[in-house]
């Protein structure tokens, strides 16, 4: 076994997205083939700068202070930006956190993947039979017809990154989050396949993740930020930051002032179902059903779990209601009234009735506006108030400073990006609230506060909800009911559930989370 | 700073004739093609007129066609780009071949015909110059409008139902400004280019008025006297385009360095 990187007493000068900087030192760690270490720490300290800065790679937002990396016995701060080049991408991999941006839209994922530069053509074709092996085992579809990146879903798509790792051998690869958005099944199948992987081939790896209990078992070793995590330099908001990060690891979420909680009217009559699906059908342009046949209907201040192994067409179902596809068919009502099936034909009250969370945030929002505009101009259409008071509320209810009304989105976190698209949903005041996804990329205590503020507006504004998500405890606690979905149909009727019971003791559940082997060699 | 020093020579052009001593330009009788002397900075022109005064009147007369069309054409351009791209109708596309077939055309050709029709006064020459460059502004500018209509941000936007106006001067606007401000630079230069041409030619400006252009065409001959007389317009025209793409060069890194 051998040393793959050494980092010796590493300092780094972090500035964050809330103009504190953030000062980690004294990071001292050996990283050796066939390993694996995994980075933790809270969001928004700076993981994913820090593991880019331990390969070379320095943001712009990032300054190493002190002490260095060495690769393979070559120190890597004072290598030639020529040299460092060579090793990423051959040597050192690093698999993004952030799936929907890092693949390019206009060309199939199997040409990007396995195009590696300086390749003979029989390194091609070894690359393509390793990478076809890896779509298997990681249970990813489409290997032969080169689909592009939209036509995958969150889920496939991390896969997808994560399956590089089976056509490269580097000697380093850096993980970003690879299991956010899968479900726990699946989740271990990836995990064990890449350390089998790392073994094999005698990498070191190091995972970036929020999710401490489950890479706990995993990883051999494990670097929490936040101990290395020296008294952030005094500047501007730091010192109120601080205090806002702790209090949200402390505060019981019962205990915390909601601003939302003022109105409590709840001006539906409850006998009204406000959104019923009716045999809803989505196409993909190729003829390729991605929706068969959904129906099921959502009361008054109540909440679907949408659940089902990654790819079953769960966001389809949402985009499908937001009348982004063309070619679907059934019935929308809201409210009792047919919605027209294409947000082209609904008029502007129709369009406002749902407000949509997308998985990726950061994609959904104009990188050019300040976030006290995106707000305020929710706020004012929803009728309320437009003092920056209102908008300051609105951000503190997702745990946000207020310091941060001035940021534009492209310098949040990928943590922060998602609790800000919670604000803003909800800050329009939406009938009904189309979640998806919302809580895989933030950590554990921040995804059980998020869930305890959906359900308190949930329970005093009345709003409806359809919560899709793959993690089975962010879904007991805020669910009524739980519609199953597989390869495109609603297999379960509705379950109910029951916030006490833990969520074993449901028929479907267990299978509900599982990857789908059998139904796709059943189709193909 | 670059964009500055641009705009203050810019300026320092179209207030020059006004500031310059009235005396300079009356300095008629000298000789034909003299050098330059104490009297006449840069010598004389093919009338025996102050070449220095000549060319600073010449460069207001410039600057005001080519800055003019520059932001008319810009404008324009930018305008129907940003309506076909969030139409994406059967006109859009209508649209955008037929801007394609007015680029297939020459400019001078379409030019020639323009000002046949239209005659060379001042106004005529601005809309003829416009009518050239307007479509390249579409076609360069429509990619970026095109690239930033295809993001997610602005679908949603559509399906939160908001309006036309938010669309174009919220979503749009503010993301493709760097390439707007690059291609408004971009074609200023043109323009000075096209005008100058024309000039030369002997159908832009006409005598008595003058431009740069018109100033080479009639100083043309003083080449044969070895005066510098036909020189210092072109060095005139090459300075202000040179500034201009200096200019964008700074627009350009801090376009690049603002993408996230």
């Amino acid at each position: 076994m051998t040393e793959v990187l050494r980092i010796r007493d590493l300092t780094v000068e972090i500035a964050s997205s809330d103009s504190a900087v953030n000062q980690i030192g004294a990071l001292s760690a050996t990283f050796m083939g066939g390993r694996l270490h995994s980075v933790i720490g809270p969001s928004g300290i700076g993981k994913t700068s820090l593991c880019l800065a331990l390969i070379g790679w320095q943001r712009p937002n990032l300054r190493i202070t002190g002490g260095d990396t060495s690769f393979l016995g070559r120190s890597l701060t004072g290598m030639a930006p020529r040299d460092r080049q060579a090793l990423w991408g051959r040597d050192i991999l690093y698999i993004p956190q952030s799936s929907a941006t890092t693949l390019v839209s206009s060309r199939g994922v199997v040409d990007q993947l396995a195009a590696f530069p300086g390749d003979t053509s029989s390194q091609r074709i070894e690359r393509r039979l390793l990478l076809r092996s890896a779509f298997d085992r990681l249970d990813i579809p489409g290997f032969d017809e080169n689909r592009y990146p939209h036509q995958y879903s969150g889920g496939q798509l991390q896969r997808i990154l994560v399956s590089s790792l089976f056509c490269a051998s580097p000697r380093l690869v850096i993980l970003d989050e690879p299991t956010s958005s899968l479900q726990p099944a699946l989740k271990s199948t990836v995990m064990t396949a890449i350390k089998a992987r790392i073994q094999e081939i005698g990498a070191a790896a190091i995972v970036v993740t929020h999710e401490l209990a489950f890479f706990e078992a995993l990883s051999d070793g494990a670097i929490d930020l936040a101990r290395h995590l020296k008294r952030p330099l005094p500047t501007k908001a730091s010192t109120s930051r601080q205090k806002d990060r702790n209090s949200i690891r402390t505060l019981a979420p019962e205990n915390r002032p909601t601003p939302l909680d003022s109105n409590t009217g709840k001006s539906q009559p409850r006998h009204v179902v406000p959104l019923r699906v009716d045999r809803l059908s989505v196409h993909a342009p190729s003829g390729r059903p991605l929706v068969a046949d959904a129906s099921f209907s959502l009361g008054a201040g109540s909440c679907i779990g949408l659940v089902g192994p990654s790819g079953a067409g769960k966001t389809t179902v949402l985009r499908a209601l937001l009348g982004q596809h063309r070619d679907s068919s059934g019935e929308i009502l809201v409210g009792g009234r047919r919605l027209p099936l294409h947000y082209s034909a609904r008029t502007t009250a129709e369009k406002r009735v749902f407000e949509y969370v997308p998985q990726s945030v950061r994609l959904h929002l104009n990188p050019a506006l300040t976030i006290a505009y995106l707000i305020g101009r929710r706020l004012r259409q929803a009728g309320g108030g437009e003092n920056s008071n209102e908008a300051a509320k609105v951000l503190d209810s997702v745990f946000l400073p207020t310091g941060y009304l001035r940021k534009r989105v492209s310098e949040l976190s990928g943590g922060e990006c998602q609790r800000l698209g919670i604000a803003l949903a909800l800050a329009s005041r939406p009938r009904i609230l189309l979640l998806d996804e919302v809580t895989a990329s933030l950590d554990s205590a921040n995804g059980a506060l998020v869930v305890e503020l959906l359900r308190k507006v949930r329970d005093h504004r009345s709003v409806s909800m359809l919560f899709v998500s793959h993690q089975p405890d962010m879904v007991a606690r805020l669910a009524d009911e739980v519609v199953e979905m597989r390869a495109g149909r609603v297999l379960s009727s509705v379950i109910s559930v029951d916030a006490a019971s833990p969520p074993t003791t449901f028929p479907n559940w267990a299978s509900a989370f599982e990857p789908a082997h059998s139904v796709r060699r059943g189709r193909t | 700073m670059r964009v500055a020093v641009f705009a203050i020579f810019s300026l320092v052009l179209f207030m020059a004739p006004s500031l310059i001593d009235a005396r300079w330009t009356e300095r008629y009788g000298a000789e034909r093609f003299e050098p330059p002397s104490a009297t006449h900075l840069l010598g004389t022109d093919h009338l025996g007129r102050d070449l220095f005064a000549e060319t600073l009147a010449a460069g207001r007369e410039t600057m005001l066609i080519s800055v003019t069309a520059a932001f008319i054409a810009f404008g324009l351009g930018l305008g129907l780009a940003v309506l076909t791209g969030l139409s994406s109708g059967f006109g859009g596309s209508v649209l955008a071949r037929s801007m394609d077939a007015l680029i297939a055309i020459p400019g001078l050709i379409i030019a020639f015909v323009l000002i046949a029709a239209l005659g060379s006064s001042t106004s005529s020459l601005i809309a003829v110059i416009i009518v050239v460059e307007f479509c390249r502004v579409f076609r360069s500018l429509r990619a970026p409008v095109a690239q930033v209509i295809a993001q997610p941000f602005v679908e949603i936007s559509r399906i939160r139902g908001e309006g036309i106006c938010y669309l174009i001067f919220r979503d749009v606007w503010p993301n493709i400004r760097a390439y707007a401000a690059v291609e408004l630079i971009n074609r200023f230069v043109s323009c000075l280019m096209f005008l100058s041409a024309l000039s030369v030619l002997g159908l832009g400006v006409q005598p008595p008025a003058s431009d740069w252009g018109t100033l080479i065409k009639l100083n043309a001959a003083g080449l044969l006297l070895g005066s510098p007389a036909p020189i210092l317009p072109g060095l005139f025209i090459l300075t202000t385009s040179l500034l201009a793409l200096w200019a964008v060069g700074e627009e350009r890194l801090t376009a690049s360095r603002n993408r996230p």
